[in-house]
């Protein structure tokens, strides 16, 4: 079933075209990665989706239903979350609290605090830490727990691993393990294609604020995604 | 003992100050709005109860118990209906707003009441003129340690509503970073009307007892807004403690400039708020508004 699907999705900055005429469909427990070089849209992609950027042209529907007009806040208790890019906790506020904000006008599931905890050990004794002294890696993790305390149907998260160590990059993957076993949808955007192809059952490539590639990453050879990355040719399969 | 006596007035006087810059400093802290209409908010509240005084016959604290909601409902409103707007032109277009709003409002009264001066203190009986005395020298006013123990309740109550609740949370979570808080499902636009709301009553509150304790008529609020700017930057920027602390270095800068000399009170109030400003303290305190530092 499809969970989530954009048709014809244009956004701008300013009169900048960053995201042009892009359509494609996430299935329920599909986890999607989402590639490409730096300004290939991604982001806005994902911000559109959200409800955090205007859509110039196109139509999302979510579950069935259109987004047109629905605030980012309430599509969070639709159950679309999103994870941004450099993460953006709050940072006066503890880990707790930062997970509690997230969780308190979120619809009946089985994430709340205890059982975020529960999957994510590591949180557990920085609970009463703020979230600026947090490292990259905790933070990222932190960012991830707070989204699902929102019991989302639905988890974005931009730039998985940049800037963190590897180490830190390891912390978050096993994370990433913890959503795959929930069953939940996920749409990752992440530099590192190694990572990106593994984690993934299916990988979206943009270039230029379009899909250049859009194929299962079973069978995917590392080349195809590769050639699309950087445009040598246009690729698209599906 | 002129000095001692001074100072206990002055650390009264600032509880008032304090009470008069709480609103201020909540909405400058969660929203980044100078609200240039708090003073003239303020009298607009100390008229309210006025008339609802005079024609009820209430005693002014009792009037509160009608006023408070009906100035909570009319900061909601007045966020719903022009600040949200205002917010979304960018950080001269709040500035500008507030200021038409504090013309508009002193118009209105001006309209609404005549430009005579009035005082609730007859109205509120002997709690206006009562005081303890301590020594020949030194008394301390009923009016005046009620109006400092509310400042610190309400001052108090506020911060514990930051730390301690749900809604609390919220507000500072949107304070740090509104874009963000509304990615997490809360309503950012929600969370502003209610800490106008919150400020707006708290303003009535300090309209009312400065009302008792003196007179006002429809021009007293810049006169107030400036001392409430005033305490808010002593204090630290959106710093609610803080925020008593300000109100009460600035009382007593008054107090003992009056014991100087009576045309000094003002004036050494406004020459510690520039000090400070000048200041080490007052330079960090800026640099933390930019880095986007809050409560």
């Amino acid at each position: 079933m499809t969970l989530l699907r954009a048709e014809n999705v244009e956004a701008r900055h300013g009169l900048l075209p960053a995201v042009r005429g892009i359509s494609f469909g996430i299935a329920e427990g599909e986890v999607l990665a989402l590639i490409g070089a730096n300004g290939a849209g991604k982001t806005t992609l994902l911000r559109t989706l959200a409800g955090a950027h205007p859509l110039t042209n196109g139509q999302i529907t979510y579950d069935g239903s259109d987004l047109a007009g629905i605030p980012a806040h309430q599509r969070v208790r639709r159950g679309i979350a999103y994870v941004p890019e450099g993460r953006r906790l709050f940072p006066e506020l503890t880990v707790e609290e930062n997970l509690l904000v997230a969780g308190r006008r979120a619809q009946p599931g089985p994430w709340h605090l205890e059982s975020v905890l529960a999957a994510f050990p590591a949180l557990g004794p920085l609970r009463d830490r703020p979230a600026a002294k947090l490292s990259g890696g905790q933070q990222q993790a932190t960012a991830i727990a707070r989204a699902l305390m929102t019991n989302p149907r639905l988890l974005m998260i931009d730039e998985v691993s940049l800037g963190l160590s590897p180490k830190a990059v390891e912390e978050v993957y096993a994370c990433m393990t913890v959503l795959r076993d929930s069953g939940a949808t996920v749409v990752l955007v992440e530099q590192d294609l190694g990572r990106a192809l593994s984690t993934s059952d299916r990988v979206v490539c943009l270039l230029e604020g379009r899909i250049v590639l859009d194929a299962d990453t079973e069978g995917l050879s590392r080349e195809e995604v590769v050639t699309a990355y950087f445009g040598f040719h246009q690729a698209r399969r599906s | 003992m002129n000095w001692v006596n001074a100072i206990v007035q002055g650390i009264l006087l600032g509880g008032l100050y304090a009470l008069f810059a709480c609103g201020l400093s909540l909405m400058f802290g969660v929203m980044r709005i100078i609200n240039l209409a708090h003073g003239d908010i303020a009298v607009l509240g100390a008229f309210l109860v006025w008339s609802l005084t005079t024609r009820f016959g209430m005693n002014p604290f009792w009037a509160l118990v009608p006023a408070l909601p009906v100035m909570l409902i009319l900061g909601y409103v007045l966020h719903r209906t022009v600040l949200a707007r205002s917010l979304r032109g960018g950080p001269l277009t709040p500035l500008l707003t507030t200021f038409g709003l504090a013309i508009v409002i002193q118009n209105a009264l001006l309209q609404a009441y005549n430009p005579d001066v009035r005082s609730l203190g007859g109205a509120a009986g002997g709690i206006a003129t009562g005081s303890w005395r301590i020594t020949d020298q030194l008394s301390l006013s009923y009016l005046g340690a009620l109006i400092l123990a509310t400042a610190v309740l309400v001052l108090g109550g506020l911060q514990l509503m930051l730390r301690r609740t749900a809604f609390g949370r919220e507000m500072r979570a949107t304070a740090q970073d509104a874009d963000t808080a509304t990615l997490v499902g809360v309503p950012a636009s929600s969370v502003y009307a209610r800490a106008t709301a919150i400020a707006v009553a708290t303003a009535t509150l300090a309209g009312v007892f400065l009302a008792v304790r003196s007179i006002f008529d429809a021009s007293s609020g810049p006169t107030q807004l400036i001392f409430a700017f005033e305490a808010v930057v002593i204090g630290g920027l959106g710093s609610l403690w803080g925020t008593l602390w300000g109100g009460m270095v600035l009382g007593v800068a008054q107090t003992i400039g009056a014991t100087i000399d009576p045309q000094y009170s003002i004036l050494a109030g406004h020459l510690v708020f520039l000090i400070v400003l000048a200041s080490p303290h007052g330079r960090s305190l800026l640099a933390l508004r930019r880095e986007g530092r809050t409560t």
